[in-house]
This record gives structure tokens, C-alpha cells and sequence, in this order.
């Protein structure tokens, strides 16, 4: 939408973007694959995005899935199957990675990883025990049984 | 809006990593059933109350949680029963209005034993299937633009106390109640300021028997009329007189749908001798 209007010269050459990774590391990504970023979307429309991007809150081995992710999603003429089966081989990671994922996503407004990583949580927790759940995700400052059986009693109804 | 210590900081693998992350985070996950979302309550006293900031909560469960949402926005009651007799009060709806400062959109669907709607924040009201059967149905609403009546019978009526910011009204709900003009007249004397408005059977088989220069209402905003009415005899007297009604009108349109009910009642009108 926002390609450049020089169209008199037949091979327009693909316009990148820079991003700055907290650590340092920079990264290429074609303009058309980073528009799936709602953020950098608003930057690119404003002409900010000319020079390298910081992301302050990505570390650069997160960033890397992030740009792989979005350029594997601008590609045509992938089918609808083989990129569900990408996705899931994409989310198959340790659920720290998949909270950076979601983090990074949140930040990107990249609505498409948004979901998909955030789905793989709701998946391991749904039908879950409170006990399993905190296990599984080692979440610590839990309630003392007296306090536990309070937040129980508050909340009778949905534990029925 | 993200926290970017986390990074920074250095992360290990025992640390209690979600529970670090910032509730509108949270919020993407918990698409899931309500109960497994409550029941996140239970994990740590980060969790107590990350569930109850939800913007958008579905389900038929409520609680004494939820008196307190001050951020949530749209709210959807399906399948509620509220009455004094049982455990859940009609006062439960109150506080629940009360307690949501910023609820714009409100959704009833089949509940029984609604009283009252009150709400200062309200725009969008949406009853459906409602059973209003032992007592009247009040809405007062002063900042409501949209209100959505339906249902397929009444034994009680509607009562529009407060809403003069209406802009769009369907009425499109069916009463035993016996024809009451001046009580059909007090409800369409609250939709002066609509442009949008659909009627349903009850308004218009109370409008029928008037003639069109004893309709003492005038709708002159209404800009856009919609008339959903089984095919009978008394629907073209209603016609013309919601017409008379509506000086201003640029587009009608009229539905007729076939009522068994509505069957039976013509029938016992037609062996009225008097009429």
C-alpha cells in the first residue's frame, strides 16, 4: 500500500525495514512481511521506520522466531495445511518461550502469534487443577490452606 | 504497557514466569471455558482477582466478585433466574449494574425475573427471550442508544422509565397483557428522539382499532420504521396509523410472519359479534 511510486523502474527493489533486537542484534524483514505488525505498521505509515528499530523489550533470539514467523506468514501460495502445520511446529517449545512469543506479540500487536501462542497456554491449562497449574508453570506465592479454602468459599458457585 | 525487566533482568527456569506477565496477557489466554478461567483465582494471590478485569465476560456464573468490575464493558447474562424466593436475588442484577461503572453493552438472553435495569453507563441494551411473567419490567437507562426488546410472549410489560438518548428501539416482543392504549402510548412517547425503530405484534395490535385521527403520538424523528406482524386483518389499520405516527419517515418496511398464537386470537375477535 505504501510501496514507493516510482513505478517506472520494472524491478521495484523489496523495501526492508530494520529491527533492533534489546542486546543489539539487528534484523532485516521485507516491509510487506512486517505489516503484520500493527506497530510497526504505524511507524512505517509515519515514515518512521527508516532507520533501525529498537525493540527493547526482545531479546535478539526472540526476535529472530518473531521475523521468521511473519516473513513464513507474507509468503503466497502456501496452502492453509501446511502452514497449520508449521505453526505447530513453530509453538513446540518451552512454555518460557512460548510466554516470550506471546509477550513479543503483545507488543507488536501481531495478532495472528498473539493467538497462536496464546492458545497453546489456554490448551495446557484447560481442565487443568489449580495444583497441576501451578506445578506445571512453578507459579510460587501461593495461598495458605486457610486463605486457599477462603478464595474456595468466595467462589463456591464455580466450583461446583 | 509490557514489562521490560523481565528480559533485562535475566530469566531462570524455576522463576514463576507467567505470573510476571501483565494482565491484558493474561487476558489472551484465558479464552477459554469460564469455569477453568475462575478457577485460576485459586493459584496464587497474584491470580486472586486477574480473571474479574476481563473487559469481555460470557457465562452464566456470577458471583459477589463480580459487584466490583470497574472495567468491564459488555456483559451477557444467559439462562439467569432471578427472584426473591431463590438463592439468587433480583438484587444480584442490581449490584452487578452497580458495581460496573463502564458497562456499555448488556445482553440478557432467556433470564427470568428481571425487575429492574438501571444503569447510568449503559449504550447498548439487548433482551432477548426475557420471561417477564410476575412483575413489570423497568428500564431506566439515560445514556442507552440502542434497546432491543424480543420475545415471544409476555404475561408482564416493559416499562421504559429513562431513556431519552435513544436513537434506536425494537419492540419487537408479543404480551398477553390486554390491549392498553395509554400504556402503548407511554412507551412510544419514550422513542421521540429515535430515528430507528421496529414495533412488534403487541404495539401494533393495540394500535389497530384507532383511527388515524385519534393517534395522539407523533415519532417526528423517526426516520426508518420496521414493522414485524403476522399477516392478518388488523395489520393494515396498524399500518397506517403507525404512519399517521411518524410525520417524517423515509423507509418502512414491513414483515409479516405467520403466529399460531395470534391465529387464536383473531379468531375470538372475529366471533365478536361487536366487532
Amino acid at each position: 500500500m505504501s510501496s514507493s511510486s516510482s513505478s517506472s523502474l520494472p524491478p521495484c527493489p523489496k523495501k526492508m525495514i530494520t529491527l533492533k533486537s534489546s542486546d543489539g542484534e539487528t534484523f532485516q524483514i521485507e516491509e510487506t512481511a512486517a505489516l503484520q505488525s500493527k506497530t510497526l505498521e504505524n511507524m512505517i505509515d509515519e515514515n518512521c521506520a527508516s532507520t533501525p528499530i529498537p525493540l527493547r523489550s526482545i531479546n535478539g533470539k526472540i526476535l529472530a522466531k518473531v521475523v521468521e514467523f511473519c516473513n513464513k506468514h507474507a509468503e503466497v501460495g502456501v496452502d492453509a495445511e501446511s502452514l497449520h502445520a508449521w505453526d505447530a511446529e513453530f509453538v513446540n517449545v518451552e512454555y518460557t518461550t512460548l510466554f516470550d512469543y506471546i509477550l513479543a506479540a503483545n507488543f507488536l500487536e501481531i495478532p495472528t502469534l498473539l493467538d497462536l501462542a496464546s492458545g497453546v497456554v489456554g490448551d495446557m491449562i484447560k481442565g487443568k487443577t489449580p495444583d497441576e497449574i501451578r506445578k506445571m508453570f512453578n507459579i510460587n506465592d501461593a495461598f495458605s490452606p486457610e486463605e486457599e479454602e477462603e478464595v474456595r468459599r468466595a467462589n463456591q458457585w464455580a466450583f461446583e | 504497557m509490557v514489562r521490560t525487566s523481565m528480559h533485562a533482568a535475566g530469566r531462570h527456569d524455576y522463576e514463576d514466569y507467567i505470573s510476571l506477565l501483565p494482565d491484558c496477557v493474561i487476558h489472551h489466554i484465558f479464552f477459554l471455558p469460564t469455569e477453568d478461567v475462575i478457577k485460576t483465582c485459586l493459584l496464587s494471590r497474584r491470580w486472586r482477582y486477574v480473571w474479574t478485569t476481563i473487559s469481555d465476560l460470557r457465562g452464566h456464573y456470577w458471583s459477589p466478585l463480580l459487584y466490583n468490575c470497574c472495567s468491564l464493558t459488555k456483559l451477557c447474562l444467559r439462562g439467569c433466574r432471578f427472584s426473591s424466593s431463590e438463592s439468587v436475588s433480583d438484587d444480584v442484577l442490581r449490584m452487578i449494574l452497580m458495581g460496573s461503572p463502564v458497562l456499555e453493552y448488556f445482553n440478557l438472553i432467556r433470564c427470568q425475573g428481571v425487575k429492574r435495569i438501571h444503569s447510568r453507563s449503559l449504550r447498548e441494551l439487548v433482551i432477548d427471550d426475557v420471561l417477564v411473567m410476575e412483575f413489570t419490567l423497568e428500564i431506566s437507562t439515560p445514556c442507552v442508544l440502542l434497546l432491543h426488546v424480543r420475545g415471544d410472549y409476555f404475561r408482564e410489560m416493559i416499562r421504559i422509565i429513562e431513556a431519552p438518548s435513544l436513537v434506536n428501539a425494537e419492540l419487537d416482543f408479543d404480551s398477553q397483557v390486554k390491549s392498553d392504549y395509554s400504556l402503548l402510548k407511554q412507551m412510544l412517547c419514550k422513542l421521540q428522539n429515535a430515528t430507528q425503530i421496529l414495533l412488534g405484534d403487541w404495539c401494533l395490535r393495540v394500535m389497530w382499532p384507532w383511527k388515524v385521527e385519534n393517534v395522539q403520538v407523533s415519532l417526528p424523528n423517526c426516520k426508518s420504521l420496521m414493522l414485524h406482524i403476522p399477516f392478518r386483518q388488523y395489520s393494515f389499520p396498524a399500518i397506517a396509523n403507525m404512519l399517521a405516527t411518524t410525520p417524517n419517515l423515509e423507509k418502512l418496511i414491513i414483515i409479516f410472519e405467520p403466529s399460531d398464537w395470534c391465529d387464536q386470537w383473531v379468531y375470538s375477535l372475529n366471533s365478536n359479534p361487536q366487532v
